[in-house]
């Protein structure tokens, strides 16, 4: 290059001499967690944040009531071991301590997650994966009984990475948790994006083992962990071999077996999960019959974003709904639903740069108010069934903000209404975020009130 | 010399070709700013990952390149920080920085006291090989600063190096 010259160019030669780089585009994939479509109607779980992507791979924690893990411990294959939270366990490294603490920071009050106890995360599993890398189990307890884990993917020798993300189970009512992260699906049911990790959460009383069996009829041992209290459930986790990533070898359910080898609980959410129709990945509703879509409302944002409600017939029935955010190929939430509403108001606040509602109600609503905090009120009028509109910035404050939606019939009389918490953090944009909290590094959590 | 493509019409498909085409060139880049191989790759992979991420939202103007440069900027940078005083951007040198000699280490430590902006732009004309104009795109300056902060960036590292000789 004739502008930098030899003697610097020599230097920073040495600093980062030329390297083939490892392309792994399907490790950017499952890194993204973005991989696959959305098939449900799910808007309210998506508040408060940009909806639409479904989070996968080294974070399943988050969307899977599960709790991660798993373990590469003698015990592979065999029986559980009993694991000592605090005298087996070494101390969760920095990245991930800070990834519990993100949730407890971002956490408000009698969320899953806020009381979790960061300074008590401990490594829990460890296994090597098929392809050298580690799957790496963490986990922390929290103050009401519960219990979050993260699952991170590391390269032996490697850093720990960080914002791998943590879930939580709080109350204990769910006897097994199973989470599966993945990349894509291909239409013929062939998983293309790896790594696939079956992972989660068993308690149930004289769990032994746990195995994973596939449509080959072969089955194999996950590795198991029971960890003590105040923990106190068995945790598991692992990563599936390429072999069983095609159709006819795909996992199907989730064996949980005695001591002596009874089964004593059968998950079969795992094929579910694998199931290429809920996984394609289209930027708009896979279903769609996109030559009859229909634009429904547009609306542009304070910021001349432009934000879309689209239908169309669904190639399987029903209709596809979806919006789009400034790019009409893609959508940031839809869905395929077979029916309409059941519920007067199903409707969800998204964050980020500017604040939306989105959603629809049942037939009987013919408005939908609007309330704030500070008693401002906007009516919004569905259009066959759908609103969207945007929050205006004037309520992004705390005392203005948006604490209740009414839904009304033709009469004016109220059919539903729901409240909405004002206290949510991170869901409206701000100027100037604020420290919620200081890392175990120092560096401070900073979010929108 | 790159020269950066308009972001209108991006997809998963463009952000994977230029993931491809110029990875070697992004490794290079957050190894100079990480320090290490593996946290570089990591720093790439992560950086790469958010932009898919980001896709469906983003509302800017602009190309893909220069938003993935820009990513693997931050990423690396980002991570440079929660690892520690292991890189460029800090004043000390560490010892755990991998294989570098003697020499390495001199160039790491001249390096760590050049002005940011100055290091930034000398890393993206020679490591990414981008152009005055988009290496303005991707840190957000006037390209009329680019040249300037380039050339005294050399003649600072030049003279650190020398000093250190």
């Amino acid at each position: 290059m004739k502008d930098v010259e030899p003697a610097v160019a020599a230097a920073l030669d040495r600093l980062a001499p030329p390297a083939e780089a490892a392309v792994d585009w399907d490790d950017v994939l499952a890194r993204s967690c973005e991989v696959g479509g959305d098939d449900g109607w799910s808007p309210r779980s998506r508040v408060g944040r940009r909806p639409r992507r479904r989070r996968r791979l080294v974070v399943l924690a988050l969307l899977l009531v599960a709790a991660a893990v798993l373990l590469a411990t003698p015990a592979f294959g065999l029986r559980a071991r009993l694991f000592s939270l605090f005298d087996d366990a070494e101390p969760a490294p920095t990245p991930i301590v800070k990834d519990f603490q993100s949730l407890e920071f971002a956490a408000i009050a009698g969320m899953v997650g806020a009381d979790v106890i960061p300074g008590q995360a401990r490594k829990v599993l460890e296994m090597p994966m098929p392809d050298g890398r580690l799957l790496v189990v963490y986990a922390a307890p929290t103050r009401s009984g519960g219990f979050c884990t993260a699952v991170a993917v590391q390269r032996p020798g490697g850093a720990v990475p960080g914002g791998v993300g943590a879930g939580c189970v709080g109350e204990r009512d769910r006897r097994v948790g199973v989470g599966v992260s993945m990349g894509a699906v291909a239409g013929d049911g062939t998983v293309i994006g790896g790594p696939v990790i079956v992972s989660g959460h068993v308690e149930i009383a004289g769990a032994a083992s746990v195995e994973l069996a596939f449509e080959d009829g072969t089955e194999t041992a996950v590795p198991f962990v029971l960890v003590s209290e105040p923990i106190g459930v068995g945790l598991f986790a692992y990563a599936v071999p390429r072999d069983h990533w095609r159709p006819g070898a795909l996992p199907t359910a989730l064996i949980v077996r005695d001591g002596a080898g009874g089964e004593l609980a059968r998950d079969l959410s795992v094929r579910g999960a694998l199931d290429p129709q809920a996984n394609r990945n289209c930027p708009l509703p896979c279903e769609a019959i996109l030559t009859e879509k229909r634009t429904l409302i547009e609306v542009t944002t304070e910021r001349g974003i432009p934000v879309t409600q689209w239908v169309a017939p669904s190639a399987t029935g029903g209709q596809c709904a979806w919006v789009t955010y400034n790019q009409p190929d893609n959508a940031i939430s839809s869905g395929c639903p077979a029916s309409g509403p059941t519920e007067p108001i199903e409707v969800g606040l998204h964050g980020g740069k500017e604040v939306l509602v989105e959603g629809r109600v049942r037939a009987d609503v013919a408005t939908l108010d609007l309330v704030f905090e500070d008693g401002d009120l906007i009516v919004l009028r569905p259009v066959e069934g759908y609103v969207l509109a945007e929050v205006p910035s004037r309520h992004y404050t705390v005392g203005k903000r948006l604490e209740r939606m009414v839904a009304r019939d033709d009469s004016g009389r109220v059919v539903s209404s729901r409240s909405w918490r004002t206290d949510v953090r991170g869901l409206y944009p701000c100027d100037h975020p604020e420290q919620a909290g200081t890392y175990i590094d120092g560096e401070p959590f900073l979010i929108c009130p | 010399m790159h020269r950066l493509r308009s972001l209108e019409g991006a997809g998963l498909g463009e952000i994977e070709a230029v993931y491809r085409r110029e990875a070697g060139r992004f490794l290079r880049l957050a190894r100079a700013v990480v320090g290490t191989d593996d946290e570089a790759w990591d720093a790439v992979q992560d950086a790469v990952a958010s932009v898919v991420r980001a896709r469906g939202s983003y509302n800017g103007t602009g190309s893909v390149e220069a938003w993935m440069w820009r990513a693997v900027l931050n990423a690396a940078r980002s991570r440079r920080r929660r690892t520690g005083p292991v890189l460029v951007g800090d004043a000390r040198v560490v010892e755990s920085v991998a294989p570098v000699s003697e020499d390495g280490d001199a160039v790491r430590a001249g390096v760590a006291q050049l002005p940011e902006r100055q290091r930034l732009v000398l890393f993206l004309r020679y490591y990414a090989d981008l152009e005055y104009g988009a290496i303005a795109e991707v840190l957000g300056i006037s390209p009329n600063t680019v040249g300037p902060a380039l050339a005294s960036a050399q003649a600072n590292l030049r003279r650190l190096l020398e000093g250190a000789s």
